[in-house]
């Protein structure tokens, strides 16, 4: 093993103690390993359903592991790198119904992990109620600078009230420079590094695309 | 005359002195300000910060209509008068400053100039802008409101196989597509059975851990652990083996809040609706409190209640006491002990609420509430007129 490798934090997760399959996280200080259960994955989120059904991938893994020992026989699925460790496993309780482990508040920063996490998904309704618990704090940083992935969150949990305040607020502070979108603060333009779909952005600026075209 | 005349305008070149100083003070303020917000166009922009600032002084002086270069009005202002319309056009300026820190100033040279920004006449016309709606952005199209979508949400589920013998409705749910049980619920009317998964059972419940758990002396349980393939009980065309054992509930349960409740325990949660009525939210609670489950379903089940609320002490409602003790709502607990010991009666060894007086009507409480409590209610009650009497007697 490589000394780069040593360094990982190792964390491993039983999120379903009688789970039949691992999901692994490897990030740049973190190597976090989750034990699900891959039918309430199935319940709760299509993009997993599609990954882990009959005809996916994991069929071919689960026939082609039979030789392979007992510990390590259990299905690997590797995450999307760039996840949040803690906001994934948040996810992965919720969609186990474990309730317990979940905190009531938590920061905007995580709030924004967990929208990016229920996206790439598409779990969001898994996690009714808590993301109307977690929002209503933060609900009052909606036009601050710095907040400006409200937009996103909101998209993310359908959340009319704060999506059309910030679609607004957009329309006024937002930029359009070399076809990424910004914002001005203080004079200056920010570029956002926001996962939102193209047309929302494209309809938000539509006098800025016009002008630049 | 002249000598009070003269006497006044050095009065008043000493006030206009003053006033001069006051107004570089506040220019140096409203300079600084600008710094703090705007550094960069601070350093080349000093011209531009004496625009705003005047621009908001020629504002100011405009709008109370007291320019300072007519002579008459001038002569009526006192100093006073001159420092509170600087301080409102600070204000003014202040104001342009922070909604062009807003705006912004998009301009086709590509500069981002103050000036520019407080030009933008861009601010009117954006106010108009309609908020763009979510609806027509989600990845799929949704109901109009959860309740229907909780509503179709039932029909697709339940699969209303048939009228068994003894006319009961006959329903066959799927709780967990690939569960290794099955639930069977027989009421007087509906015949129910819900596939489910018993390990999300097992760790939300104690009460099932006991039924389900790898202890438990259920022979038919031990015998179902052991043929489980790795697989979970999956055949090769990913439909769930038939024979599950069945799990007989002998209590008469509520078959819709059953459903609610076990879809909670699998985290079914995507269509759950937000409100449910009153008698639903009972059969929740007597669930919870027979499972032992309330810690999982407790985001649920706080949003539910809070909806009855304002029904806490209408007639009708009185098994508000038995939702408030499942679920921990101590305030609505207390509040309900004190009213019911005040209006309770003790009839044929039976505890009734008195719901109205003329007519005599009183109500038995629910059945699930346990006798410990139902016995307090009672013993408060001869302690409050003890200590009445106590007290009418001897003070």
């Amino acid at each position: 093993m490589s000394k780069a490798q040593q360094q990982l934090r190792d964390i491993n997760l039983d999120i379903c103690p009688y789970g039949d399959m691992e999901i692994v996280l490897t990030t740049s200080i973190i190597h976090a390993t989750y034990r699900v259960s891959s039918h309430q994955l199935c319940l709760g989120s299509p993009v997993f359903r599609v990954m882990l059904e009959a005809n996916g991938p994991r069929r071919h893994q689960s026939s082609s592991s039979t030789a392979s020992d007992a510990h390590s026989s259990l299905f690997q699925l590797k995450a999307a790198k760039e996840h949040d460790p803690t906001a994934l496993a948040t996810v992965l309780y919720l969609l186990h119904g474990r309730v317990e482990e979940i905190p009531e508040s938590i920061t905007f920063d995580n709030l924004l992990e967990i929208a990016i996490i229920c996206d790439y998904y598409d779990c969001a309704a898994t996690i009714r109620p808590w993301d109307e618990t977690w929002m209503a704090p933060h609900r009052c940083l909606t036009s601050k600078p710095g907040y400006e992935s409200w937009l996103f969150i909101a998209w993310v949990f359908g959340n009319q009230d704060v999506f059309g305040e910030m679609t607004k607020y957009f329309s006024r502070i937002g930029v359009m420079v070399d076809w990424e979108f910004g914002v001005i603060v203080a004079g200056k333009v920010k570029r956002l590094d926001i996962h939102l779909p193209q047309v929302i952005i494209g309809m938000t600026m539509p006098n800025y695309t016009n002008d630049l075209c | 005359m002249t000598y009070a005349n003269k006497n006044n305008s050095d009065a008043m070149a000493d006030q206009r002195a003053k006033i001069g100083q006051e107004i570089v003070t506040i220019c140096g303020e409203v300079y600084n300000k600008f710094e703090a917000s705007d550094p960069i166009n601070c350093k080349h922009g000093i011209k531009e910060c004496d625009y705003i600032t005047f621009v908001g002084l020629h504002k100011a002086f405009k709008s109370k209509k007291l320019y300072p270069t007519d002579a008459k009005l001038q002569a009526h202002i006192t100093p006073n008068d001159i420092v509170e319309i600087a301080k409102g056009a600070i204000t003014e300026v202040k104001n342009s400053l922070q909604r062009m820190s807003k705006v912004g100033g998009y301009s086709h040279s590509g500069c981002y100039g103050p000036a520019d920004g407080l030009i933008l006449s861009l601010q009117k016309e954006l106010n108009g802008i309609e908020p763009l709606q979510l609806t027509s952005f989600l990845k799929k199209p949704v109901a109009s409101s959860t309740r229907s979508r909780w509503e179709s949400f039932l029909r697709n589920e339940s699969t209303l196989t048939s009228h068994s013998i003894d006319g009961n409705l006959t329903f066959h749910l799927e709780v967990c597509k690939y569960g290794d049980i099955e639930i069977v619920l027989k009421t007087t009317t509906v015949h129910a059975t819900y596939v489910v998964s018993s390990h999300q059972l097992r760790a939300a419940s104690p009460t099932f851990c006991l039924f389900l758990g790898t202890g438990s002396g259920y022979q038919e349980q031990t015998q179902c652990r052991q043929e489980q393939t790795p697989d979970l009980g999956l055949n090769a065309d990913n439909s769930y083996q038939g024979g599950h054992y069945q799990l007989q509930l002998k209590k008469e349960h509520d078959p819709t809040a059953l459903f609610i409740v076990l879809l909670i325990l699998h985290a079914r949660v995507q269509a759950l609706p937000k409100k449910v009525k009153f008698d639903n939210l009972v059969s929740i609670a007597a669930i919870c409190d027979y499972y032992n489950c309330s810690a999982v379903l407790q985001p649920w089940c706080g949003m539910w209640i809070d909806s009855w609320r304002p029904c806490l002490e209408t007639p009708g409602y009185e098994d508000w006491l038995f939702v408030s003790w499942v679920l921990r709502e101590d305030q609505a607990f207390q509040t309900l002990t004190k009213k019911f010991s005040k209006n309770g009666i003790v009839e044929d060894n039976e505890f009734l609420i008195v719901v109205s007086e003329e007519p005599k009507n009183a109500k038995k409480l629910s059945k699930f509430i346990p006798r410990e409590i139902i016995g307090i209610v009672p013993a408060q009650r001869r302690y409050m007129l003890y200590q009445y009497s106590y007290e009418s007697i001897y003070t």
